[in-house]
């Protein structure tokens, strides 16, 4: 074809149009559809990482909850064992005053001796039961609280959440201050819960509640207080009613120490009156013995500080969406500097408080003994101070392998499958732009 | 003048040129209407930042906001209606087609533990190609708005005071 015949030819002349118009057409579905999957991506990662946060709060929240019943439960038994041993100094003062008095100690003593070792048993199921609810509530909250945001956008998205209870309850300073501490293998397949606590002989991560095992010093103020306040008269009228007399009401001013003892010393943990050596000894030893006894909150553990909050990160598995993020931006921003966050993290923060109405110095009183501990999520301040431990924190999280996207960075990191969860951890946290200013959230 | 008359070579062009303007049009109107929904998604987003910074910096310790005494918490004032503002700018500045500045932001509700708040986010849109008629009228500005509600995060327990 000639020049001239090509200048003359007036086919394929739509295309000269519809092709850049289809270009800018498709140009701006694309700009459209990225910006789109950008901010909902931006919105998700944000909402894993409260929902991460939030849940394992919840779950702290309940487990403390759980664990003040326990202490309901405790002291239930406690009064149930000091009331059956009352009943049979009742009994002894009753023979005391009257010999026809003995069916009344028989069955006191029947009654002793049949109700304490079952009280006892129960006192150690519950011990047993709050032993396993404060080692294991946290790493179990993280766990589940992770494991449902798994692959949360796209496959190998991930969250992990972490608190200060998730450090190792006996070795965590140690750890934290111990440099070499957080190199440790990697978990196998086929792991169980225990070696996963305890691998080359370091125990790593078991964990804890806020809550001390001491015996609480409030339930021994409100033992004295109730024992002391207890009513004379129905104990007179009782014995009265047995066999009047002068001699009952002595043995009822008398049996005022022993009802008191029997409730207030083992609570207190002090010494029994002499008088009644024998019969509290099993009361002494048993307090050392692992049988439950009230626990209190932490005395480091106030509402609002760093013991009780739970900070999370959700993850980008790849850095696809970091790039297009990127990408995206400096479309919609026409390359001006943007200076918003980068989207391959985001953090969140959550606490779990007791619920009440004034400042810690008022609520601690409450605090173990009424299930009013709730959760919220907070403004998220990168923990700058508590990254030392909350690098041993991540010890555990990581442990639970409840990261995909976390094992494989550790294992780039560390191919002869030594890692360092810590200073992953501690990267992600430095690294991250939300200081005060820029991520307010 | 006469042979230009009766000349018909180019009239196809011609016909082609007049055709071809709505259709361009048509296409300057879908980039805007994009461009549009594109920013409409940051104003959400930034609706959603504002919501979400409301319901965790209102009920927050004062410390972090020049009020040590806490006579402001769960109260849009100060310095928490300063970072709930920050939080929705810096969303909005992303785009120099929004204004962070004409930005206006309105918090409704009671503040209170277990209640929703809603923030109320409004800002000035500049058109992508100025005064393009029937979507950006004379100004080549447009009113982007947007809302959002969150439960609020407040507490019940009193902060403890420094010292």
């Amino acid at each position: 074809m000639t020049l001239q015949a090509l200048r003359r030819d007036q086919r394929g002349m739509i295309l000269i149009v519809a092709i850049p118009m289809a270009a800018v057409a498709v140009g701006c579905m694309f700009y459209v559809i990225s910006m789109w999957d950008v901010m909902s991506y931006r919105e998700r990662l944000q909402d894993v990482a409260d929902a991460t946060a939030f849940e394992s709060a919840v779950l702290h929240a309940r487990a403390m909850n759980a664990a003040v019943q326990l202490n309901a439960l405790v002291t239930a038994l406690w009064s149930l064992s000091g009331l059956v041993r009352a009943l049979t100094w009742v009994g002894i003062a009753a023979v005391s005053v009257s010999s026809s008095a003995q069916p009344v100690l028989h069955a006191a003593l029947e009654a002793e001796s049949r109700s304490m070792p079952r009280i006892e048993a129960a006192l150690q199921i519950v011990e047993e039961t709050r032993r396993a609810l404060n080692e294991t509530a946290p790493l179990v909250a993280s766990s589940i609280a992770a494991a449902q945001q798994r692959d949360f956008y796209r496959r190998g998205d991930s969250a992990l959440a972490l608190s200060y209870a998730l450090l190792p309850t006996s070795e965590h300073h140690k750890l934290a201050a111990d440099p070499m501490a957080p190199w440790l293998l990697t978990p196998r397949a086929g792991d169980d819960w225990q070696p996963r606590f305890e691998r080359d002989g370091l125990h790593i991560a078991s964990s804890s509640l806020p809550f001390s095992s001491a015996p609480v010093p409030l339930l021994c103020e409100h033992a004295q207080r109730n024992a002391s306040a207890m009513p004379q008269d129905a104990v007179e009228q009782f014995l009265e009613g047995a066999s009047a007399g002068a001699q009952a009401r002595a043995w009822a001013s008398q049996l005022r120490l022993p009802l008191q003892a029997a409730l207030v010393t083992p609570l207190c943990g002090g010494q029994p009156p002499p008088v009644l050596a024998t019969a509290v000894a099993g009361y002494a030893r048993s307090l050392g013995g692992g049988f439950g006894v009230p626990s209190a909150i932490t005395p480091e553990a106030r509402n609002g500080n760093a013991l009780m909050q739970i900070w999370s990160i959700a993850r980008a598995g790849t850095l696809r969406h970091e790039a297009r993020d990127e990408r995206a931006l400096k479309l919609v921003s026409l390359e001006r500097p943007v200076d918003v966050a980068p989207a391959d993290a985001a953090f969140s923060q959550a606490e779990f408080f007791f619920d009440c109405q004034a400042d810690w110095s008022r609520c601690a009183a409450d605090a173990a003994w009424s299930p009013r501990w709730s959760a919220r999520l907070r403004r998220y301040e990168r923990p700058d101070g508590e990254l030392g431990v909350l690098r041993t924190a991540a010890v555990a999280g990581a442990f639970l392998q409840t990261s995909p996207a976390l094992d494989r960075a550790i294992r780039s990191l560390a191919p002869e499958r030594a890692w360092s969860a810590q200073q992953l951890i501690a990267r992600m946290f430095e690294q991250s732009p939300c200081g005060r200013e820029r991520c307010i959230h | 003048m006469r042979s230009l008359l009766h000349d018909q070579r180019g009239a196809l062009m011609l016909e082609a040129f007049i055709a071809a303007l709505p259709v361009l049009l048509l296409f300057v109107l879908l980039c805007q209407t994009s461009d549009l929904y594109v920013h409409q998604l940051i104003v959400q987003r930034a609706a959603n930042a504002a919501a979400r910074a409301a319901v965790v910096v209102l009920p927050d310790d004062g410390r972090r906001y020049g009020d040590p005494d806490n006579s402001l918490v769960d109260r849009y004032a100060g310095g928490r209606k300063h970072a709930v503002e920050q939080a929705a700018r810096s969303v909005l500045r992303a785009s120099p087609s929004l204004s962070a500045s004409a930005a206006t932001l309105e918090l409704t509700g009671p503040f209170e533990p277990h209640t929703a708040a809603e923030a109320r986010l409004s800002t000035e849109y500049t058109c992508l190609l100025g005064r393009v008629p029937l979507i950006c009228g004379r100004g080549g500005k447009l009113r982007l708005s947007a809302r959002a509600r969150l439960t609020y995060q407040g507490a019940h327990y009193l902060y403890e005071r420094e010292g």
